[in-house]
């Protein structure tokens, strides 16, 4: 078969094709019994595809999409209201807890008068040696 | 007025509104498209019913979205494409987890009572199309089972009309060695 042919053939079943190329097909059409059978086959293909589709699916398909979205209704309004509740209790522990801070912050410079940010928390400023050294302070002599 | 008489737009105006049985009614509406494009793409399974109410709740969740650019049909078309191809790459990736046979074989299991629904031709059919790769199978789909134009398919899947093209041809001829027995019964 006409290579050309078939190429058009196959283009013509899914494109726009000019009215030069619709006029070479027709030609190659009616001179070989191959190029119209291949057509034959080719539409027979897609005929079968498309009366094949799918019509719909189990019964009661809508009813079961809406219980779906009914179900996904409910479910994002408990986890709004979940969500409301969090924002609510966080809200008052959240002032609770800056109010505790800032009265320790405020005790400890009143009673060290240090500015800095561990006085002001209250910790205590030790060196690295000190927080490595040993608590236990004797020699194997003294053990022995 | 009953739902059955409204336009899909009035039928989506009212859903935004909160009416139930305008949507519901859309559902009806478009279940045949939507499962056209589903079962065309995932075959006869609890998976594709699964993907087909995920393409309406999806739907339902973007209503206040959906300006009416594309009509409603080309609108849960593209939703039920993208979600029908995430269930190929979840299933490619489970079959390379799970199972040692092809995937096409592992979910090649067909719903008795559909089955015997179908007669022989269709299911050949079906299962020939279950066998293309995931690209070749939606322009398929879209293309020859939902009946889009070739333009409408490129737009759906966000590729140039060449690629359809070439897609549509390289399916054909797959289709063509996979059902040639079929063919030569026809003529």
């Amino acid at each position: 078969m006409n290579k050309k042919a078939i190429e058009l053939l196959y283009r013509s079943f899914d494109d726009s094709l000019t009215p030069r190329e619709k006029e070479q097909l027709e030609e190659a059409l009616a001179g070989s019994k191959e190029l119209r059978e291949e057509k034959e086959r080719i539409t027979a293909m897609r005929g079968a595809i498309s009366a094949s589709a799918a019509k719909s699916f189990k019964p009661f398909f809508a009813e079961r999409v809406m219980r779906r979205i009914a179900s996904t209704r409910e479910r994002s309004r408990s986890a709004e209201a979940f969500f409301e509740s969090l924002q609510y209790a966080f809200r008052r522990v959240a002032v609770v807890g800056a109010t505790v801070i800032i009265a320790l912050a405020v005790y400890n410079f009143v009673k060290t008068g240090d500015v800095s940010v561990a006085g002001v928390l209250g910790m205590p400023q030790e060196t690295l040696e000190e927080v490595l050294e040993s608590p236990f302070d004797f020699t194997l002599e003294e053990l022995l | 007025m009953t739902e059955k008489t409204l336009t899909d737009e009035k039928l989506i105006t009212a859903a935004r509104e909160g009416d139930q049985n305008a949507f519901q009614e859309l559902v009806r509406r478009h279940e045949s498209r939507v499962a056209a494009t589903v079962i065309g793409m995932l075959g006869r399974c609890a998976e594709a019913e699964d993907v087909g109410q995920e393409t309406f709740i999806r739907f339902y969740r973007g209503l206040k979205k959906f300006r009416g650019e594309s009509g409603v049909g080309t609108y849960l078309t593209r939703i039920a494409i993208n979600l029908s191809l995430n269930e190929l790459k979840r299933r490619r990736r489970r079959s390379v987890l799970f199972f040692s046979r092809p995937i096409e074989e592992a979910y090649d299991i067909p719903d008795p009572k559909a089955d015997s629904e179908l007669n022989e031709d269709r299911e050949m059919v079906q299962r020939a199309i279950q066998k293309l790769e995931s690209k070749f199978r939606s322009v398929v789909v879209l293309r020859l089972i939902d009946g889009y134009s070739t333009r409408e398919t490129a737009d759906i899947l966000n590729v140039p009309v060449g690629t359809v093209l070439s897609r549509l041809a390289r399916a054909q001829d797959k289709l063509k060695e996979l059902l040639s027995p079929y063919i030569g019964d026809e003529r």
